[in-house]
């Protein structure tokens, strides 16, 4: 049986959009009901799809899959890094002002109101401490050294992904899209072995049962159809990821270029006791993927992948950021059906159904 | 598109972002070499440890064993090898519950591993009780274990260990001591004897349960008490002095027999030990008293005393005697029954006691009491020492030692003799009571006298035992008391009969007499015997007799009825109580009689009834017959006397003609008036009411007068008349017209009943007393039945019927009447039919002083002419009447009905008014009433006329103011002879 797997993101119902669009603030109170709404409409979508994991489709994630976790916090300004995406448009990081930090929130709350109208499993996707690394500025912060944010950061990572594994996630994945963009930054590899150092750090305090059901995943950063590093070629990347001490591994292919190579680059650094869920959907990609060919990309994946650590997810969320309005809800869901049927098909062909 | 400035500035700040990464990375390198340097420390510390342990583990006597947090055994020591049959290298990796295998040893049943307890929990489970190891060879051993979690460094569960040991000699230990402790515990609580604790102040604090129920508290309720307080006040000094011995150590204990009361207030006796418990220093610390109920035994002595006193004083003989027969004890009431006395008796077989033809009695008494039986109220003979017989009722129980063995036997013989008889006597009682109840039974339900006698005879000699019986039945012949031999029982009737009849001797007097019962051993040697002629005794050839036994049999009324006689030629036969019965019998007998007479009496009495029920029927039948015969009689005139009116009346008729009309009318009248005139004076006779002129008459002035009457068909007939009167004139009183009457209808019965030319003979004879007229004829003759029928009324021979000439058939009857009213009789006798008949007249021959008044034709000849009044609705009567007495010269006036009688006498009174009662208008009564009212007519002579001649008929119209009363046909003659007299004054 081949396990399949979203990644996390829907896009939002219209109406949330111009909700949050009209109160310019995600957190406003009177958003509640359009979030509950929201959530409860995508749980029941998200299991119409057949779908045997599912998410909250990141609904409430304000305002993006990035930020979310420090989204109004006081020791932060406006004006951290922005964030370039090849569409043309960027998103802003908050910028950390003082210490300590600590999450404005935790995404285990979303996970809890999720698992309140699900009837199957639920996974939660928690921003790496990498990403987040960096918030603090260059230059430093007077009162709050750097040495006392990153262990702040990794300790209030461990604890949201602890949080979320206590609460029931069926699985914890660890987006870590900044990878190829720490390759575009640092072409050297530096800064990319440094974000692996961190997050390692992390996950270094959770115990083997817990790293058993926590991944991680990368991508080229989707985000209104576009990529904030799909010019990244994924063979600098891979070898690296595959350092990261965890069991799951969540990768974009269905829209690289050269899947072919990447999948040898997986197979070959691939370990005991990992899985590879390799993307056969590319929300980005306005055409709909059909079963088949969905099932042609997984056979093309088993060819290089044993089967038992091999496993089927889409390349991106669909809508990581809360005003995404590029794909539809219902194209979405048409997408993560053809997943799962897709995916199914492959087991009847590769004679594991 | 970010710029390459801001690109700077990321990079810049990643970069610096690096160095600190690496540095935390170096730290936690550090840190984890760090770590591992201890861990490697501890590890070898560990494994030091471990060694230490698997020695200690090995050296300890428990057994140890340690799993997995799969619950695979990891580690065992020897002794848990020895105990489980596991080595360690089979038991590795081995899930434990293959390794540990328990069972609860009471329930028999597999426990919950206390491994996986543990594993699951991660608490230490404590020793568990009643567990049991079955080996791995199938033996069983009784552990104890326990268990922990092992936890690692973190503090989680990282297997299990699990100590145990064998403890199955402590268990064994503990069970016996549990054992040793119930048992002692059930001793306690169960002995048989009481048993309590009670302070130095003698309260109780424990007693066990059997204490409690002897005083019949709870044990909580004998805390409330001392010993002291449930003591009987009468044991509570010698109570009271031991405790004080024992206090002061005088005794190390005490027993007493003494009386406890109990919560219901009954005492009850116990054997008491009381000890009193002293501590190690010698001070007192408690008594423990023991006791025992002995009430029972305290009775059972008693009860033994009372027994023997009843063994002593008993009247029955108590004996007791072994299983060989031997006699052991014997009581005063055996040497009252048997005559021997206990010195005698004793050591002796039992077989002493018994007669030679009841000796197989007692092997099968003997065997039966070896059975443990009893033997209830056996009746059988046992012999006195004087060799005398008794009846005796043995009852023999088996006498047991107290373990239950028989050894013995106790016998307890009543003498039964006195009871015996009694019963005897009572059956014999019953017997004869049910054979006096048969008799009672048979002779009541009998009525035939002869029977019944006969019943009594045989019973009464059957009880009695008699020889022979007899019942002799009173008969009171002409000479005085003479009797009739009746019944015999037990011997022939020839046997009595040619003695004749027993008399009224010395012997049988007392009994024929009713004076009383006769009964004598010897009737030979009796005084009284032999005093009578002529046999002087008994007769020559009589049954032998010289046991006697005679009993009166009288009535209720006293009347004696007979005699019971009973002999036997033994002597001495017949005892009292045989006397008594046969007294019984007789009293039965008595009554019988008298039932059987007053059955006599009534069937006679019924018999009777029934043959005048029959002669009234008869005479029914004969009335019918005469009224038949009257409407005949009666009618056969008036064809004559009409057709004679009719030839009279005519004007064709010759003066000859006429004269035979009259010659005609006058002969049927006249026989019409005889017809009624017999019927008048029979229905006078009947009722009494027919008066006799009796005057002296002369018989032959009688005899003429009946001959005148009958010449006619005397001489009709042709008859040879012969009549043959005394020579002399024989004066009688008679009323001569009856008398005449009565032989002028023999005369013409004579004549009728007589074919003609036949011989008809009268005959009148007298003597001083009576005159005898007789009648013979030589005519039809008379049956037997006809004699005696001829006289009743109505009567005619049926077989002479058709030979009359007509006649009512009271002729006879009518004239045995009339002779009767004179006092005579008449019968009539024939010798058969066609043989003549004869009719006596027998008058008594009486004389009168004066006769009645004779009227004579000069009488009338000068008498008074009288205005007489004659008032009838009969036009004919009255007018016919009017002629009759205007020839006599009396002035008639007649009138039709009650308004003009009234209206003659007032306008013309009469002397003499003849009044007939049912007038229209107004009858008779009333113009009596009215004539008496008047005062001008009160004076005249009223006569009532009517056809009603009853008394109250009478009575009423004399009430009515008649003078007198004169019934329909008024006999003219009367009449005339009324108004030629003297009337009545008024």
């Amino acid at each position: 049986m081949i396990p399949t797997e979203p990644i996390g993101s829907i896009p939002r119902p219209p109406e949330l959009i111009d909700g949050i669009a009209r109160l310019g603030d995600g957190t406003d109170p009177q958003l509640e009901p359009l979030y509950d709404a929201a959530i409860k409409d995508t749980v029941q979508r998200f299991e119409c799809t057949g779908s045997p994991v599912i998410t909250d489709g990141e609904q409430r994630k304000y305002h993006n899959f990035w930020t979310y976790s420090v989204e109004g916090m006081q020791n932060t300004a406006p004006d951290g890094f922005r964030i370039p995406f090849a569409a043309g448009h960027e998103r802003r990081m908050p910028r950390l002002t003082g210490g300590p930090f600590r999450y404005h929130r935790y995404a285990d709350r979303f996970l809890e109101q999720a698992m309140r109208h699900s009837s199957v499993p639920v996974k939660q996707a928690v921003i790496s401490p990498s990403a987040l690394s960096l918030m603090y500025p260059a230059d430093g912060i007077a009162s709050y050294s750097r040495e006392e944010f990153i262990e702040d950061l990794v300790s209030e990572h461990v604890t949201e992904v602890r949080r979320c594994l206590a609460m029931g996630a069926h699985a914890v994945q660890i987006d870590f899209t900044e990878a190829r963009l720490a390759i575009k930054i640092d072409p050297t590899g530096a800064l990319l072995a440094s974000f692996i150092d961190l997050n390692n750090l992390a996950l270094a305090r959770l115990t083997p049962e817990e790293r058993l059901r926590v991944g991680v995943h990368t991508c080229p950063g989707g985000d209104r159809d576009s990529t904030h590093s799909a010019d990244v070629p994924y063979t600098s990347l891979l070898p690296s990821l595959f350092q990261l001490n965890v069991s799951n591994f969540y990768l974009s292919l269905a829209g690289e270029r050269d899947r072919e190579g990447a999948l040898a680059i997986i197979a070959s650094h691939l370990k005991p006791g990992h899985r590879a869920f390799i993307g056969v959907i590319a929300p980005i990609d306005p055409r709909l993927e059909s079963p088949e060919i969905v099932r042609d990309r997984v056979i093309e994946a088993a060819r290089f992948i044993p089967l038992h650590q091999l496993g089927t997810t889409d390349d991106c969320g669909f809508a990581p950021f809360c005003d995404d309005k590029s794909t539809s809800r219902a194209l979405a869901f048409a997408k993560i059906r053809a997943r799962v049927a897709g995916t199914a098909l492959a087991e009847r062909t590769l004679g594991l159904a | 598109m970010a710029t390459d400035e801001e690109e700077q500035q990321i990079r810049a700040a990643a970069l610096k972002n690096i160095e600190a990464i690496l540095s935390a990375r170096q730290r936690a390198e550090t840190a984890l070499l760090t770590a591992k340097l201890s861990l490697e420390k501890r590890t070898d510390e560990l494994q030091q440890q471990r060694k230490w342990f698997e020695v200690t583990l090995a050296s300890i006597g428990d057994a140890v064993i340690t799993t997995d947090t799969e619950g695979r055994v990891t580690f065992m020591n020897p002794i848990a090898e020895t105990l489980t049959g596991w080595p360690l290298a089979d038991a590795e990796r081995q899930p434990l519950r293959a390794v540990f295998r328990i069972i609860n040893e009471d329930t028999r049943q597999p426990v919950e591993n206390p491994i996986e307890k543990v594993l699951e929990t991660g608490q230490v489970v404590g020793l568990a009780n009643h567990t049991a190891l079955i080996s791995r060879a199938g033996m069983e051993v009784s552990i104890e274990d326990s268990a922990a979690p092992i936890r690692d460094p973190d503090g989680k569960v990282a297997g299990a260990v699990m100590v145990f040991h064998d403890v199955s000699r402590r268990r064994a230990a503990e069970r016996a001591l549990r054992s040793s402790e119930e048992r002692l515990s059930a001793v306690f609580s169960q002995a048989a004897l009481g048993i309590a604790v009670a302070d130095l102040d003698g309260r109780f604090q424990e007693a066990n349960f059997k204490f409690c129920s002897i005083l019949g508290y709870s044990l909580e309720e004998l805390r409330q008490h001392t010993f002291l307080d449930l003591t009987y006040a009468d044991d509570l000094v010698a109570t009271l002095a031991k405790v004080k011995e024992l206090r002061e150590g005088k005794i190390e204990n005490y027993a007493l027999e003494k009386r406890y009361v109990r919560k219901d207030g009954s005492l009850v006796w116990s054997s008491t030990t009381v000890t009193l418990l002293r501590k190690g220093t010698g001070e007192a610390a408690q008594f423990i008293g023991i006791i025992q109920d002995i009430t029972e035994r305290k009775e059972a002595v008693d009860t033994m005393s009372r027994l023997a006193a009843v063994v002593e004083y008993s009247d029955d003989a108590i004996i007791t005697k072994t299983l060989e027969g031997i006699i052991s004890t014997w009581n005063p009431g055996a040497t009252r029954i048997f005559g021997y006395t206990a010195d005698e008796a004793i050591g002796k077989p039992v077989t002493l006691l018994i007669p030679p033809e009841h000796l197989d009695e007692e092997p099968g008494i003997l065997e039966r009491l070896r059975r443990g039986e009893r033997i209830d109220h056996y009746e059988t003979v046992r012999r006195r020492k004087d060799g005398t017989l008794i009846n005796v009722s043995l009852t023999v129980s088996p006498i047991k030692d107290e373990h239950g063995r028989i050894y013995g036997a106790s016998k307890i013989a009543r003498d039964i003799t006195r009871q015996k008889r009694a019963e005897e006597l009572i059956r014999e009682q019953a017997h004869v009571l049910a054979l006096l109840d048969t008799t009672g039974k048979s002779i009541a339900s009998q009525l035939d006298l002869q029977n019944v006698l006969q019943t009594v005879t045989d019973t009464a000699t059957q009880l009695t035992g008699a020889k022979f019986g007899a019942f002799f039945y009173n008969i009171i012949n002409e000479q005085g008391e003479a009797f009739l031999l009746y019944t015999l029982s037990g011997a022939r009737r020839e046997d009595f009969e040619k003695f004749g009849l027993p008399r009224n001797t010395a012997v049988f007097h007392p009994t024929f007499t009713g004076q009383g019962v006769v009964r004598s051993a010897d009737i030979t040697k009796d005084p009284r015997y032999g005093k009578s002629a002529p046999h002087h005794g008994m007769p020559k050839g009589h049954l032998p007799v010289r046991s006697y036994l005679a009993v009166p049999v009288v009535s209720r009324s006293g009347e004696v009825m007979g005699g019971l006689f009973f002999g036997h030629p033994d002597v001495d036969r017949f005892t009292e109580r045989a006397e008594q019965v046969v007294i019984g019998v007789a009293a039965q007998a008595a009554v019988a009689m008298d039932n059987a007479r007053l059955y006599e009496a009534a069937q006679r009495e019924i018999a009777s009834r029934e043959r005048a029920e029959a002669a009234l029927r008869e005479t029914d039948q004969r009335k019918d017959e005469f009224l038949a015969t009257l409407a005949h009689e009666l009618r056969n005139p008036l064809a004559p006397i009409r057709q004679a009116t009719l030839i009279s009346m005519s004007a064709d008729a010759t003066p000859d003609q006429k004269r035979w009309a009259h010659e005609v009318i006058t002969r049927q009248v006249r026989h019409m008036s005889v017809l009624l005139d017999d019927l008048l004076d029979i229905s006078r006779i009947t009722r009494g009411t027919l008066e006799l002129r009796t005057e002296m008459t002369d018989i032959k002035a009688v005899v003429d007068a009946a001959v005148e009457t009958s010449r006619p068909t005397i001489d009709a007939k042709m008859h040879d008349f012969h009549i043959e009167l005394p020579r002399e004139p024989v004066k009688f009183a008679a009323d001569p017209l009856r008398l005449a009457q009565v032989l002028s209808n023999l005369l013409t019965n004579a004549a009728k009943y007589t074919d003609p030319r036949g011989r008809i003979r009268l005959r009148a004879t007298a003597d001083a007393d009576t005159i005898t007229i007789s009648v013979t004829d030589t005519g039809i003759g008379l049956s037997q039945e006809g004699l005696t029928a001829v006289f009743r009324m109505f009567s005619q021979v049926q077989s002479t019927r058709d030979r009359s000439d007509g006649g009512l058939g009271i002729g006879l009857a009518l004239s045995k009447g009339l002779v009767q009213l004179h006092g005579g009789t008449i019968e009539a006798s024939s010798a058969g039919h066609g043989q003549g008949s004869e009719f006596v007249v027998r008058i008594p021959r009486r004389t009168i002083a004066s006769a009645a008044p004779q009227i004579t034709e000069g009488t009338i000849l000068n008498a008074h002419k009288r205005r007489v009044l004659i008032a009838d609705d009969n036009r004919d009567a009255a007018e016919s009447l009017a002629m009759l007495l205007e020839m006599h010269g009396h002035t008639i006036t007649v009138v039709s009905d009650g308004r003009q009688a009234l209206a003659a006498i007032e306008s013309s009174p009469p002397e003499v008014a003849l009044l007939d009662i049912g007038m229209p208008h107004i009858d008779g009564y009333e113009v009596a009433r009215r004539v008496r009212g008047d005062t001008r007519t009160r004076e005249v002579l009223l006569i009532a006329v009517t056809g009603w001649g009853q008394e109250q008929d009478k009575a009423r119209a004399m009430a009515a103011g008649f003078d007198l009363h004169f019934t329909k046909p008024i006999e003219p003659q009367q009449l005339i002879e009324l108004l030629a007299a003297e009337l009545p004054g008024r």
